[in-house]
């Protein structure tokens, strides 16, 4: 938990846009983990088994709110309408959180899981289930659409 | 780096600042550990549910069809690892017809007799004698607790 739980966290946080929310996720993917482990899973990559499992929960979270729709549609609404989190941030932070809360969920995700914790894309495709040249395209659309807001909140 | 991260782009800005360290909140590991005691006690509940609404529908039913009438033998035994049905209709061998268990510890088999009155019991691995409570009870020759059942003609 300690080892591994910052990344995980960040990348909870980012993704659902709520400490709390992430917290909350962050708990359930621990022991879902733990009760795998205890039923004989042993990971190859344990860094990558846990992000697979955290990046699950995240997904369950935001359709937990959206029960009545599903499919991309779904995506494009969940991530349009994530409430922001704004308490102690900065107007940089506030700008970013906005910008990232306007990606669908599926292009933040591929985003976050990339250029924020660096993985490749052999680890992103275990991780989500897409195959590389989707999650390639949902990094490039994801850059370009951030570009797009960041430089409109700016203006 | 491709182009879109050159120095100065929003994007590159933003992950600058989306991989700076975000703290957990300190207390994680408690606060899993009291949800690990919830689910616990959730799971605990829910298996006694199950296991009370199944142990209802155990003893004996009978439905009489043009073959003949099948009955189906059900006892509870969550702790066994095997559940043997014998009696006069296998010459009391206790390899000839095996319950199968459910989710829930309920144990079931189904035969179909002829008219006729039978006494049976069940061996729950291998070594327990066990009566079926839902019908009359009629000890053996030798004195173990067995029960009866009468299949009428249709």
């Amino acid at each position: 938990m300690a080892r591994h739980g910052p990344a995980l966290m960040r990348f909870a946080r980012h993704f659902l846009r709520s400490g709390a929310d992430a917290d909350e996720v962050l708990q359930e993917a621990f022991l879902r983990a733990e009760r795998a482990i205890r039923k004989g899973t042993r990971p190859v990559r344990l860094e990558a088994w846990l992000f697979e499992i955290t990046v699950n929960r995240c997904r369950s979270r935001l359709r937990r709110h959206w029960p009545f729709i599903s499919g991309p549609a779904a995506e494009h609404v969940i991530g349009r309408t994530a409430a922001p989190e704004t308490a102690g941030s900065t107007e940089l932070r506030e700008e970013i959180d906005l910008a990232l809360g306007r990606l669908s969920a599926p292009l933040r995700e591929a985003f976050l899981l990339k250029h924020v914790e660096g993985l490749d894309y052999l680890e992103m495709t275990s991780i989500t289930g897409a195959s590389a040249s989707a999650l390639k395209m949902r990094v490039a659309r994801a850059c370009e659409q951030l570009r797009n807001h960041l430089s409109a909140l700016r203006t | 780096m491709t182009d879109a991260m050159e120095a100065g782009d929003p994007v590159e800005r933003a992950i600058a600042v989306l991989r700076q360290p975000v703290a957990v909140e300190p207390g994680l590991a408690a606060r899993t550990d009291r949800r690990r005691a919830r689910q616990r006690v959730t799971r605990r509940i829910a298996r006694g549910v199950t296991f009370a609404l199944a142990i209802m529908t155990i003893g004996l039913a009978t439905r009489s069809k043009a073959s003949g009438t099948t009955v189906t033998f059900s006892i509870a035994a969550p702790n066994g690892r095997s559940v043997a049905l014998v009696g006069d209709f296998n010459d009391w061998q206790s390899d000839r017809v095996l319950l199968e268990r459910t989710g829930s510890g309920i144990w079931r088999a189904t035969l179909t007799l002829p008219p006729g009155r039978y006494r049976f019991a069940y061996l729950i691995d291998r070594n327990q004698w066990r009566a079926d409570s839902s019908a009359i009870a009629a000890p053996d020759d030798f004195g173990r607790p067995t029960s009866v059942l009468t299949v009428g003609a249709n």
